[in-house]
């Protein structure tokens, strides 16, 4: 995280684009500000609890806001980081992480998968087998492990993971940074299958 | 600092013109309080997006 000096212009502007937002997804916004107004409205009636509200303010208004859209973005995507449950710690066995569903796989973002670790089954399911018209197949190729795509990860994020990496050798290093990498674009996924070997 | 100052005074405007024609004893039933907090809200979430920013990972190619 970078906090950012702006110019003092940026005042006016955050205004202006707040506006677009609000004209943009007025309804969520306005359901946003009731269900935060009740909150303060039935905490201001309870003893202590005004506090406590106070104190976790920035809680309450992390979950709403990490479901808004961004500015020029009519809606958030469906995936996002902060709500992805982490995989549980079973998922260092291959065995339990294939007994998930597909359904249960998808809802945990972006599967990793060694290319040495897992069969070509797994590759095909999960992106890793070459095909044709993927631009970035021969650079999966080329540092043997690499992130699959997800409905969480978009394109974009996809290849500057994989163009990262892409004509390096990959040793543990690379493999570390890798991982921590699509832990970051995925919500830290991809570890167990990461850690060893 | 600054751009907050600036947010602060050009928001007072409105702040000031919508809430005076109501009545001021009660903030909960003020309706021009809601109207500038809904522009608020979104402007501040607008601020923190550009304040506080991802830093790309550098590339670890060997």
């Amino acid at each position: 995280m970078n906090i950012e000096k702006v110019p003092a212009s940026h005042g006016l502007k955050w205004l202006m684009q707040g506006l677009v937002l609000l004209r943009r997804s007025f309804l969520i916004w306005v359901l946003f500000v009731l269900v935060l107004w009740g909150m303060v409205f039935v905490a201001s009636r309870l003893p202590f609890a005004g506090l406590l509200l106070a104190l976790f303010t920035p809680v309450f208004l992390g979950g709403p806001h990490d479901r808004l859209p961004e500015p020029g973005k009519r809606w958030r995507p469906r995936d996002r980081p902060l709500f992805r449950r982490f995989p549980p710690r079973h998922t260092k066995s291959r065995r339990a992480w294939r007994l998930l569903s597909d359904r249960q796989r998808r809802h945990r973002g972006i599967d990793v998968c060694d290319w040495r670790r897992c069969d070509s089954a797994d590759r095909r399911r999960t992106g890793a087998e070459p095909r044709s018209g993927d631009p970035h197949a021969g650079n999966r190729a080329r540092f043997g492990g690499f992130a699959c795509r997800d409905g969480a990860v978009d394109a974009a994020d996809h290849g500057n993971v994989v163009r990262a990496f892409a004509g390096g050798v990959l040793t543990r290093k690379t493999r570390n940074a890798h991982c921590a990498t699509v832990s970051r674009l995925a919500g830290g996924t991809c570890c167990p299958f990461w850690s060893t070997g | 600092m600054l751009p907050f100052l600036v947010y602060g005074l050009v928001l007072l405007i409105p702040l000031v013109l919508l809430m005076a024609p109501f009545d001021l004893t009660s903030m909960e039933r003020n309706p021009g309080l809601w109207v500038v907090v809904l522009v608020m809200l979104p402007s501040i979430y607008t601020s923190y997006l550009e304040i506080f920013r991802e830093v790309a990972d550098a590339p670890a190619v060997q």
